[in-house]
């Protein structure tokens, strides 16, 4: 392939690897989507490549996913000085393909956020409007690829934290099924909804990477194979299910989701309209959830095992605190509390319990659908790239925007972005979601989309790799 | 959620809150818990709660050595704040 022998040609010789290295540098001066930078250290970690493997193909991590001696700080000022002993087994069987991790990419504090923002140690800006976010939270992960630094990366999805970036940024993302992939060398957020998930640019990339490390593992025991066969499409034409009612989508948005759907009815598509009334209750459900979950799973950062410890302690209880104190910032202590409180004795019945019964809820509206339909699709997020600066967006109403992604989260179904265009100098796209181990469906619609609409780099992005896919 | 409702939660969450914050936290965490009252409106008679996507089969192997760990302990301590060759150091407990 021809992007195969391009990144070959940089990264096997010295020259042209050294220009590699400065461009994305300068580059990344101005994007700010890497943490570590270190292609030296990423190429003599990687193991092997037979044919049809991604041999040399450099990719990016996002910075909550163990590369060995990398760092992982996931954002975080408590993990600001931890490196990883070693690699998540996604990341291992990219090295066996020959695959070369070059450094770990920003992201919001834990992977809980929509812009970045909340990141504690860089601002990383969209590589089409360096005065708009990236998306979040793996915003890192989607400038690298927009910017054409790297061919594919890794991000993690809780809530749609690959797909909206990927969106934001005019990329491809995806969130398997749960379980499809390995969660072992991801940090845990919240383990009921997260997916390590892969941002690319080209349907193919996403494919071949994502063939490449899915499968159970012995070390997540949530991992799985595909069981039984993979069903067959309902009819011989493809047939997606679009939302009836779409309310609170920027008009550019709304715009770019009617024009899929009419793409979509070019390539000979049947679309079905349909109403999932518990798409109503899915922001708070999920953040319910997500609250507890996180509160459980970041009660292992007390100062002892990793990273940082506050100077302040005097005894074990107040070294805890005020490691906490120091090392998370508000986004994440608010979810703490949050998650603490719904599961207090006397409130949980009130909301995580009743969360969990609703997700069921969700879980049977969808099946319901996915009876009547091959694939839904939905917009990704009610607005294009918004401003990092300025009022446009509270983190309230961020979260509120989460409506379309955390649907596929909440149900562990596979679910995938796809690039439909530019307006206003920015990308916008729609997402498919499948029924799942139904990956294959997804890449086969997004193959069709990528005939009609092939995603253009950003502005801002590498010369070196410029006009090869 | 009032202030002092906030305190008892963080403290739980063995969280130390200073001054500066408490004010922005509890208005996030009370917007939240407001809007979570939304779930209230559904009725959830006859409902499991679902703890995970998928519950697969229980997953279950021979009880022998798989895989020896790749990691040293030592390794492992190394990353931690303090600690000795065998151990994690914390402030005395006593």
């Amino acid at each position: 392939m021809a992007i195969d022998t391009k990144w070959s040609e940089i990264l096997n010789s010295s020259e042209n690897k050294g220009a590699y290295i400065k461009e994305v540098q300068d580059l990344d001066d101005e994007i700010g989507a890497f943490l570590q930078f270190d292609p030296d250290l990423g190429a003599a970690l990687t193991t092997g490549g037979s044919e049809n493997s991604l041999k040399g193909l450099p990719f990016a991590v996002k910075d909550n996913i163990a590369v060995k001696d990398f760092n992982l700080t996931c954002g975080s000022k408590i993990l600001e000085t931890f490196s990883s002993p070693y690699s998540a087994t996604a990341v291992k069987r990219l090295l066996e393909a020959g695959a070369i991790p070059v450094g770990k990419v920003n992201l919001d504090e834990f992977g809980m956020g929509s812009a970045t923002t909340n990141s504690a140690l860089r601002k990383t800006v969209n590589p089409w409007n360096p005065d708009r976010v990236p998306g979040g939270s793996s915003g890192g992960s989607a400038a690298a690829v927009a910017a054409g630094m790297v061919p594919f990366s890794l991000g993690s999805d809780t809530g749609g934290s690959v797909r909206q970036p990927a969106n934001f940024c005019g990329v491809y993302g995806l969130k398997p099924t749960y379980g499809a992939v390995s969660r072992y060398g991801l940090v845990a957020y919240a383990s009921s909804l997260e997916c390590i998930g892969i941002l690319s640019e080209s349907v193919d990339m996403m494919e071949r990477v994502y063939e490449t490390i899915k499968g159970s593992d012995p070390k997540d025991q949530t991992s799985r194979d595909a069981s039984g066969e993979i069903p067959d499409l309902h009819h011989e034409t493809m047939t997606i299910g679009v939302l009836e009612s779409t309310e609170g989508l920027d008009e550019e948005v709304a715009q770019a989701y009617e024009e899929a759907i009419n793409q979509c009815k070019s390539l000979g598509w049947n679309i079905l309209p349909v109403t999932i009334d518990s798409l109503n209750y899915v922001v708070p459900v999920y953040y319910t959830i997500a609250a507890a979950e996180a509160s459980a799973n970041l009660a292992r950062y007390t100062g002892v095992r990793y990273g940082h410890r506050s100077a302040q302690s005097t005894d074990v209880q107040s070294m805890t605190r005020e490691t906490r104190e120091e090392g998370f910032g508000s986004e994440v202590k608010s979810r703490i509390i949050l998650g603490t409180y719904v599961l207090r004795s006397g409130f949980q019945d009130q909301y995580y319990v009743r969360a969990q019964k609703i997700r069921t809820r969700i879980k049977m509206d969808l099946a319901e659908v996915y009876e009547k339909v091959d694939l839904l699709m939905m917009p990704v997020f009610p607005t294009q790239a918004f401003p990092a600066t300025g009022d446009s967006l509270t983190p309230f109403q961020q979260k509120l925007a989460d409506r379309y992604t955390i649907t596929a989260n909440l149900a562990g179904l596979p679910a995938m972005s796809v690039p439909t265009g530019v307006k206003n100098g920015l990308p916008v796209g729609v997402q498919f979601m499948a029924p799942e181990f139904c990956e294959t469906h997804l890449f086969k619609a997004a193959k069709a989309y990528e005939a009609i609409y092939r995603p253009q780099r950003a502005s801002k992005s590498l010369h070196l790799i410029q006009e090869v896919r | 959620m009032d202030r002092k409702e906030l305190e008892t939660t963080a403290s739980l969450a063995m969280l130390q809150l200073h001054e500066d914050e408490v004010d922005t936290l509890t208005d996030a965490v009370t917007t939240m818990l407001d809007y979570f009252s939304l779930m209230e409106d559904v009725d959830i008679s006859g409902l499991a709660p679902t703890t995970h996507a998928f519950i697969a089969q229980e997953s279950v192997r021979d009880d022998i050595i798989a895989e020896v760990p790749e990691v040293e302990p030592k390794e492992l301590l190394s990353r931690g704040p303090e600690h000795d060759e065998d151990h994690f150091i914390i402030p005395n407990v006593l």
